[in-house]
């Protein structure tokens, strides 16, 4: 197949030799090591193969053995680019377009950043940006060992990473540092004060003198556990206190539901608008612009060769026009939202506390519900107040 | 042609373990090929018949559409459907 490819590109003649003695032709030609190959023989005459360069040469031991040879036809790349020899402009955008292979191809198109759990792609990009590795740049150009132990050195939450450029792909394998709990100084003297009011329900004291006990009820800035102590000789210490002091404690809460309210839906139709992604650069696909008020779905495809993407591709842009419409609700159905809003206030808010329950009040006025909770939880109300020695 | 730089490269394995006195070889593969080696030119090309000059004699080969992929220097491959070789 090779070889053919290289006759191709080197240019051979399909030609006929005619005569009565051109098996003489032929062992001349075999004598004199032309490369000639492929004999056939045609009715009147024997085809054979000749390289390009061997023709001129061949003339003349034909007219040794008065043989007449006949070009039949013509294969290889001198002959298909002959017509265009005329036309510089697709030369010059042949030499272009090989120049353009060769520069972008040595070049990273793809960064891959695989191993990270914590730390989101986001953050990695700009770590990297910050080195000058992005999109577009030379693979060539870096020092890839010195570049990673610069960014390890730099940001200690990676604890090893690795850079593998694979033609227009770098491969980014990162593994993240399990950090040890921050220490807190237990040099330093400090009394645990309330961070909310609350009554007491569990009373733990690691080190210090406890200043309440279980059913207290305290309010914030009360001391809960002295970090002074006192020992029966008289003598007083000066201590970090620790503990855990759970509380119940009420949060309030309230929103108000109006009886007129938008709502905004989408009408039924639907806008699709297309932008060919091209090394970073997009490209729109459309004429116009989409002025009403809209929802988005964005949808990339990028084309891929065995797992690997190029930048090449169409990002699909679908545009959901919108309308809002007023609705008015019933007393019943705002105080529903009210506690729907509350509820979900209270799963984002108040995660890390036991949320006991949750009493609801209403008050109806002209232009709505407001909905007022108070939210029963248990928390550690503990707050590190510095002890202050004169 | 991968064929035919193999064969190249057997031809002078194969010239080195020729004992001497023999003037060619003559190797058949298949009835579809026939490779000769140490022969002194083509005596007659026909579609259905190639006499091959060997110094010492003629070798006539003898079958259907034959052709000649290559002819070089004391060396010659017949390709074609070979019924018959004769030593003449």
């Amino acid at each position: 197949m090779l070889l053919r490819v290289l006759d191709w590109i080197l240019g051979y003649v399909t030609v006929e030799f005619i005569g009565d003695s051109v098996e003489q032709f032929m062992n001349l030609c075999a004598v004199h090591k032309k490369d000639i190959w492929d004999f056939t023989l045609i009715d009147h005459a024997i085809r054979a193969k000749v390289r390009l360069s061997e023709i001129k040469s061949l003339r003349a031991l034909a007219r040794k053995s008065k043989v007449r040879i006949h070009i039949v036809e013509k294969h290889g790349l001198w002959f298909v680019a002959k017509p265009f020899r005329k036309r510089w402009g697709l030369l010059v955008g042949c030499v272009f377009f090989c120049f353009l292979l060769w520069f972008l191809s040595g070049r990273i198109w793809y960064i891959n950043v695989q191993g990270n759990e914590n730390i989101n792609i986001q953050q990695i990009e700009e770590i990297l940006l910050d080195v000058g590795v992005k999109q577009g740049i030379s693979a060539k150009e870096f020092d890839w060992a010195t570049l990673r132990q610069s960014i390890l050195v730099r940001h200690p939450e990676i604890s090893w990473m690795s850079f593998n450029p694979q033609g227009c792909l770098l491969q980014v394998d990162i593994s993240e540092t399990t950090l040890p709990p921050e220490l807190i100084s237990k040099q330093e003297p400090c009394n645990l004060v309330a961070s909310r009011d609350g009554r007491i329900v569990d009373l733990k004291v690691y080190t210090g003198k406890a200043m309440v006990k279980n059913g207290d009820a305290v309010v914030k800035g009360d001391m809960l556990i002295s970090g002074a102590v006192e020992y029966s000789d008289g003598t007083t210490v000066f201590r970090w206190a620790s503990g855990e002091v759970l509380a119940e404690t009420v949060h309030k809460k309230s929103v108000f539901i109006p009886f007129e309210q938008k709502i905004k839906h989408k009408t039924g139709k639907e806008k699709v608008k297309r932008v060919f992604s091209c090394f970073g650069v997009e490209i729109p696909l459309y004429l116009g612009n989409v002025t009403q008020p809209y929802e988005k779905e964005i949808t990339e495809n990028y084309l891929t060769i065995r797992n690997v993407v190029l930048p090449f591709g169409v990002k699909t842009v679908r545009f959901f026009p919108t309308i809002e419409t007023k609705v008015t609700v019933t007393k019943e159905q705002a105080k529903q939202q009210g506690v729907e809003e509350i509820q979900k206030e209270i799963e984002n808010q108040l995660q890390s506390m036991q949320v006991k329950h949750v009493d609801y009040t209403y008050q109806t006025k002209a232009d709505g519900v407001e909905v007022k909770s108070e939210i029963f939880c248990i928390e550690n109300i503990i707050f590190c107040e510095k002890l202050l020695i004169f | 042609m991968k064929n035919v730089s193999k064969q190249r490269s057997d031809k002078k394995e194969t010239a080195k373990l020729m004992p001497k006195g023999y003037g060619y070889k003559i190797q058949c593969l298949g009835g579809r090929d026939l490779l000769v080696e140490g022969c002194k030119g083509i005596i007659q090309y026909e579609q259905d018949e190639i006499r091959l000059n060997t110094g010492t004699g003629q070798i006539s080969i003898v079958g259907k559409t034959l052709s000649i992929p290559v002819l070089e220097k004391n060396f010659v491959q017949i390709q074609g459907c070979i019924s018959q070789i004769e030593f003449i």
